[in-house]
Formats: structure tokens, sequence, C-alpha cells
């Protein structure tokens, strides 16, 4: 008995550190939700993508730092491209166009990491930094998990900084309510869409490379992380970051406290949740309407 | 008895009202037009009526009934059959489908499937070729919608409420975006219809509505500031002043 | 997702020579592939033939139909094992529980349009999934549902086996034709014009007073049927209920098959699944990564060819010489 308060902390760290993680995947869908008016299927692809890169990047250099760096950047980089040159001709088309074509990336880009990577998967161990454990009193918690969570607060305040105090991220936030007005102010929206799905796309990746040493890699993360970021952004509201954040955390935490004391039930209760959210609540839990 | 009824008829979006306590009556197998400047509320007077719009107060009868609360295809069920100002037809179907869709409904708008009589469905047919050759599309029965002039589509759009075979033929705008031969053509054609249909009709131009209108209304702001006949309405310096004495 | 789709009131068959073509392709397929794999292709048929009364005629982008496809599936596997039924009897069951757990699922999903219905579609596939892999003591969660048997056909009179390889070919080949007659009839019925008049403009289609949820509703509990039916045949295809069946993949890929076929013909989606299914079962045992080869054609298909293969057929036709007009696109009030 003395052990379950120690035990119970433990797991909602490790639900925070989880949910911070799922937080940064939601945002990043939700994001391009809300410009784009598309579920972006190719999401759970970009947050493998992210991660197989920091093992090549691990394998080329040797520097875990080198590639929590440059991989984001490279798959920010490679969807703008992607963006600019695939998907932005499909918008006069159809948003079912454009949602299709995000499926058909996430097929080739999973099996371009087989074909790249092989079909095995990886396991990453964090720098030596950031090895080991911290002794936080009742309990010893791994130093590479504080990190995450750290880091993940740390890019989550950038981006409210972004999007809240920047003359951008008002552009951002207003492309997501109106992008008919924003237009009208003489904005370039497509860019905005290019960049914004970038900024997604990052995100994503970011979260791929951060839980490599947590949880390692398979060429099918990104099919199996999929469905949980759609219950994320269902369930803050689609297009509200604010409400990924909260989603995240909620889900994250859920789900390893149930996984911990009721496997059964924990991935039903959540799907469930999301269908009735989207049924009665299609802002969601946090959005206004 | 009137045909359709408003009592007191609000529409308001958030601190906009839209339509200002409308009350008026139609009566049967007359042409009543409703005009106005633009803005003054007329079509969505129109999608209150038809149901595509629920109005903040006041009520929407039809025959005596209460038709308020109903939604748009019971509406239509019970006999209302509208044009929309903006061309609003079935693009990839045929012409002759286009139409065939409002006649059938008018017998089994039901989707259970039960076992049609072969004369039902002939009836159905001929009534589609009655309405093509009334308005003057029986030889492109079989070309795509979206392949018509836009003259071409405005008839198709008042076929379709025809086809329905309604008791009240509501019309909004039937002539906007029309050269003035096709706006001629189409003025004979609701002359023609208005020998055997009740007709409500929202139009801009004057010239047409003084030759069809038996009962003029006039709305400003939403609200209904006149109502009369043709000659009244012309002559009535509120009218002139709000909508006339623009021009 | 319309194309020109110039449907047709007879509830007939329309012009003959698609089914005589159909007839000759079911004829030889097993001397071009093996005959699993040529009995796979009409199973997936069906089901590419069900979606579409979905995408291609009411418009409604569902991504969930594994959601019926495996619900047929689990509910003929586990009478089949268990109760022994006969194999149409089966199939009957499997309808009957894909038709109801769409009735449920369309009737929740319905309710929503554009990109939350998509998203409901694609939850409530994830929840069937899940529910499906929690519940490992009937259906075998994720390792499948092994051990389904073959019974014989018994019809009276005689008792078919249909064990062997061609023999079951035959059997789900008879059942594709009639169920492919049958969706035929109901898209050329008045409540098939219905639903591409949802498709093209709900709005109006309300405003002549059709209920289209109503119509919807029922659309998606035919799709379900026939998709249940599918599943259930495919279960008795390999032995084994395998967890994918109900997988959201497989409901992507169904999306693939008909989009690549074609969603404006009525046969496009044989075609797509004709393709996909060669692709899958005779390209992977060269290539196990021939996905990245469907996703590229996928690729292709939305950027050059929307109407799929059925549009390269009609361009290609467009380009040769024709001596005449051979027949009449169709015939209206003016020919009789």
């Amino acid at each position: 008995m003395e052990n379950l308060i120690p035990t119970l902390t433990v797991q909602v760290f490790n639900g925070l550190v989880v949910g911070m993680l799922y937080a940064l995947i939601g945002i990043g869908l939700t994001l391009i939700l809300g410009l784009l008016d598309i579920p972006n299927f190719a999401h759970g692809a970009l947050y493998a993508l992210g991660a197989y890169l920091l093992v090549q990047i691990l394998g080329m250099t040797g520097s875990f730092w080198l590639g929590l760096l440059i991989a984001p950047i490279v798959v920010f980089i490679l969807s703008m491209i992607l963006e600019r040159l695939m998907i932005r001709p499909l918008y006069p088309v159809g948003t079912n166009y454009v949602l299709l074509f995000t499926f058909a990336v996430s097929v080739i880009v999973q099996e371009l990491i087989i074909i790249l990577w092989g079909p095995v998967g990886f396991s990453v161990l964090p720098p030596t930094m950031l090895a080991g454990s911290v002794e936080l009193g009742l309990f010893s918690y791994p130093r590479y998990h504080l990190f995450v969570m750290f880091v993940s607060v740390a890019v989550i305040f950038a981006l409210w900084l972004l999007l809240e105090r920047t003359r951008y991220g008002a552009i951002m936030r207003a492309g997501i309510e109106n992008k008919t007005m924003v237009s009208a102010l003489g904005i370039d929206v497509y860019r905005l869409f290019t960049v914004g799905f970038g900024l997604g796309a990052y995100l994503a990746a970011l979260a791929g490379v951060l839980i490599a040493p947590i949880r390692g890699l398979t060429p099918y993360m990104g099919v199996d992380i999929l469905p949980f970021a759609f219950v994320i952004v269902a369930l803050g509201g689609l297009g509200n970051i604010i409400g990924a954040i909260a989603a995240g955390l909620i889900i994250g935490v859920t789900q390893t406290l149930t996984t911990q004391f009721w496997p059964q039930g924990s991935t039903i209760t959540i799907f469930a949740v999301m269908a009735l959210i989207l049924l009665t609540r299609p802002q969601g839990l946090f959005g206004a309407r | 008895m009137a045909l359709l009824r408003t009592e007191n008829l609000t529409v308001r979006f958030g601190a906009l009202t839209a339509v200002d306590r409308v009350s008026l009556e139609i009566q049967p197998g007359t042409v009543h037009s409703i005009i106005g400047p633009n803005g003054a509320g007329k079509t969505t007077f129109f999608n209150a009526i038809t149901g595509e719009i629920r109005p903040t107060s006041g009520r929407v009868l039809f025959l005596d009934r209460d038709i308020t609360n109903l939604t748009v295809y019971q509406r239509a069920q019970l006999g209302i059959g509208r044009s929309f100002q903006r061309t609003n037809i079935f693009p990839n179907l045929t012409v002759f489908e286009n139409v065939w869709l409002a006649s059938f409904a008018r017998i089994h708008p039901s989707s259970l499937p039960h076992p049609m009589p072969r004369h039902q469905l002939a009836e159905v047919k001929d009534r589609v070729c009655e309405v093509l050759a009334e308005v003057g599309l029986a030889d492109r029965a079989n070309h795509r919608a979206a392949e018509l002039s836009h003259g071409d589509q405005r008839l198709l759009e008042v076929a379709i409420a025809l086809g329905l075979s309604p008791k009240l033929l509501m019309l909004d705008e039937p002539t906007a975006g029309l050269s003035p031969e096709e706006t001629r053509r189409m003025i004979w054609l609701i002359k023609e219809l208005a020998k055997r249909y009740t007709i409500l009709l929202i139009e801009h131009k004057i010239h047409l509505v003084m030759e069809v209108s038996n009962l003029i209304s006039v709305m400003h702001f939403g609200q209904l500031i006149a109502q009369g006949p043709p000659e009244e309405i012309q002559r009535n310096p509120a009218v002139q002043e709000a909508y006339l004495g623009r021009r | 997702m319309g194309h020109a789709k110039v449907a047709k009131l007879r509830p007939q068959l329309g012009p003959i020579i698609p089914w005589v073509l159909l007839g000759v392709v079911v004829l030889i397929l097993p001397d071009l592939m093996r005959t699993t794999v040529a009995t796979e292709v009409w199973i997936f048929a069906i089901l590419a033939l069900a979606f579409n009364l979905l995408l291609g005629y009411t418009g409604l982008l569902s991504f969930g139909q594994a959601t019926f496809f495996g619900a047929g599936a689990y509910t003929a596997g586990l009478l089949l094992i268990h109760q022994r039924v006969h194999p149409l009897v089966a199939l009957a069951a499997a309808a009957l529980a894909g038709g109801l757990v769409a009735a449920l699922v369309g009737y929740l999903c319905i309710r929503r349009v554009g990109l939350y219905f998509i998203m409901l579609t694609f939850a409530f596939n994830l929840m069937a999934y899940f529910i499906v892999y929690q519940a490992s003591s009937i259906t075998g969660g994720v390792d499948g549902l092994p051990g389904v048997p073959r019974p014989p056909v018994n019809l009276q009179v005689i008792s078919w086996d249909i064990r062997p390889g061609v023999s079951y070919y035959l059997f789900v080949s008879l059942i594709f034709l009639a169920c492919a007659l049958a969706l035929k009839r109901v898209v050329d019925s008045p409540f098939g014009l219905v639903l591409q008049a949802i498709r093209e403009n709900e709005a109006r289609a309300a405003a002549l007073g059709y209920n289209t949820s109503a119509f919807k509703r029922l659309a998606f509990v035919i799709s379900g049927a026939f998709s249940g039916l599918a599943g259930a045949l495919y279960g008795m295809l390999f032995g084994i209920v395998p967890i994918d069946t109900i997988y959201w993949v497989t409901s992507g890929n169904v999306v693939f098959m008909t989009l690549i076929g074609g969603t404006s013909s009525f046969f496009g989606p044989v075609i797509g699944a004709i393709f996909f299914i060669w692709l899958a079962e005779t390209i992977s045992v060269r290539w196990e990564r021939w996905p990245l080869l469907f996703g590229l054609v996928f690729v292709l298909v939305i950027f050059f060819f929307r109407g799929g293969f059925v549009e390269v057929w009609r361009r290609l036709q467009a380009l040769l010489p024709r001596p005449g007009r051979k027949l009449e696109p169709d015939r209206g009030p003016t020919k009789d």
C-alpha cells in the first residue's frame, strides 16, 4: 500500500509525458485541420518519418542532439514542398481529393520507410547526458522523460508566443476562423496553408523524435498513432489549439492509467468518447460555439 | 380561406432583424408579388415559409394548418413548391430527370420502396412531358442540366417547381440574369401559369411585377410597408420613397 | 464526388454488353491468376459496389466500410464454427449483421455532414476494431478467428461441396453476379435516382419533398448488408476471419479501389477491385512493397484520372474514330 502513491504518481507523470507528446501531435493535426479543412491522414506518417530521420542522423553522426534539431526541420521543409507542389493544385478540385491524397501519402511514406530502413524497427537510447534517473523525493524518474516534458512545454510555449504575440500568428488564427475574410484582407491564404501544413508536420515529427527513446520505432508507428491523433483533435475541437493541448494531456493520462488498472476498456472508451463528442458537441470539449 | 398566411413572422440573426413582424395572406388563384429594395428581407421571408430558416417568432399557416415547425421536405409534401434565386438544379442529371424527381416526389416521396403500378409511373412521365412542353424545354430533355444556357437553366428551375404540381408556386427572382428576350418569355410563362396556379413571386423588375400581379406587398428593412393592387402601389408615396423613388 | 452520371429511370439492366463482358471475365479469371485470388476479386467487387452506392451515387465518403465487412465476416464465421449453419444461412446472417450495424452507424453519422461525417465513420470503424480486438475470447482478437468451415450447399435435391477451390470460386462468382444484378436494380430505380439527386443537390432534393436523411440511412443499410455478405464470403475463403477485415486500413483500401476503378460508372468499382486484388496478390509475392505502387497509382488517379479506369476508357474511346453514333445515351419523352 505504501507503494501506491509513488506508483500512481509515476503513472501520472508517464501519462503527462505521453500526453505532452499527444498534445504536440494533436496541435499539429488540428492546425492543419483548421487551416486546410482536411483531416491529414498523412500525419502519422510524418510522425514516423521524424523518428526514422532521427535514427538516420544518429547513425550518421552519433548525435541525438543533432537529430532532435535537424530531423523535424527536414520534415518541415519536405512537407512544405509537398504541400506547395502537390496539395495546393488539389484545392480547387475539392477537399475530398486533398484528404485522399494525404491517405495515399501515408501509404507511400510507410512503404518508403520500410524500403529505406527495413521492416523490423529500432530501439533508440537517450543521449548519455539524459540517461538514468532523477530522485524526486518519493520515487525516481527517468531523466529523459523529464526532458521530454520540458521540451514539449517549451515548444508549446514558443508556439503560443507565435500564435498569440506575433502578427503572423494572428493571421494564422484568423485563417483558421475565417479564410475568406483573411483572403479579402489581401493576405496570401495559400502561402498560409503551406506554412501551416509545414508547422503541423514539424510538430508531428518532433513528437516522433522525442518518443523514439521511450517507445522505440516500428514502420507501423504512424498508422498506430493516427487514430489517437484523431481522437485528440475531436475531443479538443477541430481547429482548437488549446483544446488539443488539454485533450492530449487528458487522453495521455487516461490511457496510461487505464492501461495500468483496466487494460480491456481503455481504447474502446476513448473512441466511444470521440464518437460521442463528434455527435453531440462537435466543437469539442473546449470549443466555443 | 387564404392558401398561405403568415402571422407576425419575424426572423432575427443576432442583432439584425431580417423579417420584422410580417403578416400577410396569399389568396388562392392570385399572383401575389413581394417587392422591395435589396436586403429588404424578401428571400429570407421566402426561406421562412419553405422551412430553410426557422423564424424567431410568428407563425406560418398553410391551408389553415400551422406549418411553422415542419421541415423543408414536409412542407414540400404539403404542396409548397419553390424555385430559387440562384439556380439550384441537379447538374449532372438530365433535364428530364430533374423534373421527373419533382413529379415522382408528389406521389412517392418516401424512401421505403413499395411496388408502383405501371400506370402511376406513366402518369409521372406524362406530367414531366407536360411541364417540359409548357416551359419550352421538351427538345432538350436528354441534355445534362449543367450543359444548358443560363436562361434555360432558369426555365428548368421553374420547371422543377412545376413538376411538383404545387398548390402554391413560389418563384424567387425567376428572371435573374436573363436577357430582355428571355425575360419576356418568362413573363409570358408566368402569365400562363397564373391561369392555373397560385403564385407567390419575388421580383426586382418592376414592369414585370406590375404586369402580372394581382396583389403586391412591399417590404423594406424587413417590414411590410404597403400592400395593394399594382396601381395603388405605384401611387403610394411611402413605396416611392423607399423603393421606386430610388431608381 | 459526382461525375457525369446519366442515370436510367427504367428498372432494367441497361445495355447488355457490360454484363456479357463481365460473364466472360468471370469465366476466364481463374486462368489468369490463382483460384483463391480470383475468388477474392469477386468478394471485393461486391464490397466495392456496395461502397460505391454511398460514394458514387449518394456522394457520401464513408471511411468505415470495413465496419460492415468485418461485422458480416465475424457473424458468419461464428455461426459457421459454433452452429454449423448452412452457408446460405451464414450469408444471410452476415448481410443482416452488416445491415444492422450500418443502420446504427448510418443513423448516427448522417447527423453530420462533410468533414465531421468522414471522421465519424472513421471513429466508428476504430471502435469496432478495438471491440473486436478486446473481445478476443470470442473473436480471437488480433490473431483472427480460425477454423471457419465451408459446409456443403444443400438445396433439397443437390448437395454441392464447395470446399474445392474451383467450386468455391463458382459459388462466389454466382453470388457476386446476383449481388451485382440486385445493386443495379437498386441504382436504376427511383430510389437510386433520388440518391443521385441528394449527391447533386441535397437541399433541392429536400425542397422537393424527399426526406433526405431517411434515404441516406437506407443507402447505408443496403450498402452495409452487401458489405457484410462479402465479409462472410471472405471468411469462408481462407477459413479464417483476420482482424484486418475490420481494420480501418481495409476501409481505406476500399476507397482506393473504388476510386481507381471509377465512381461514375456502375461497373467502375468492379474494375478497381480486379486491379487492386490482382496487384495485391500477384505483385506481392514478387515485391513485398507493392502498396507503394498502389499508392503511386492512386496519386496518378487523383491528379490525372479522377474518373478512374472508367475515365481512361472513355477518353480512349473518344480518341478513336467512330463510324456513327451507336446508341442514344438515354431515351426520353420525345422518343416514346
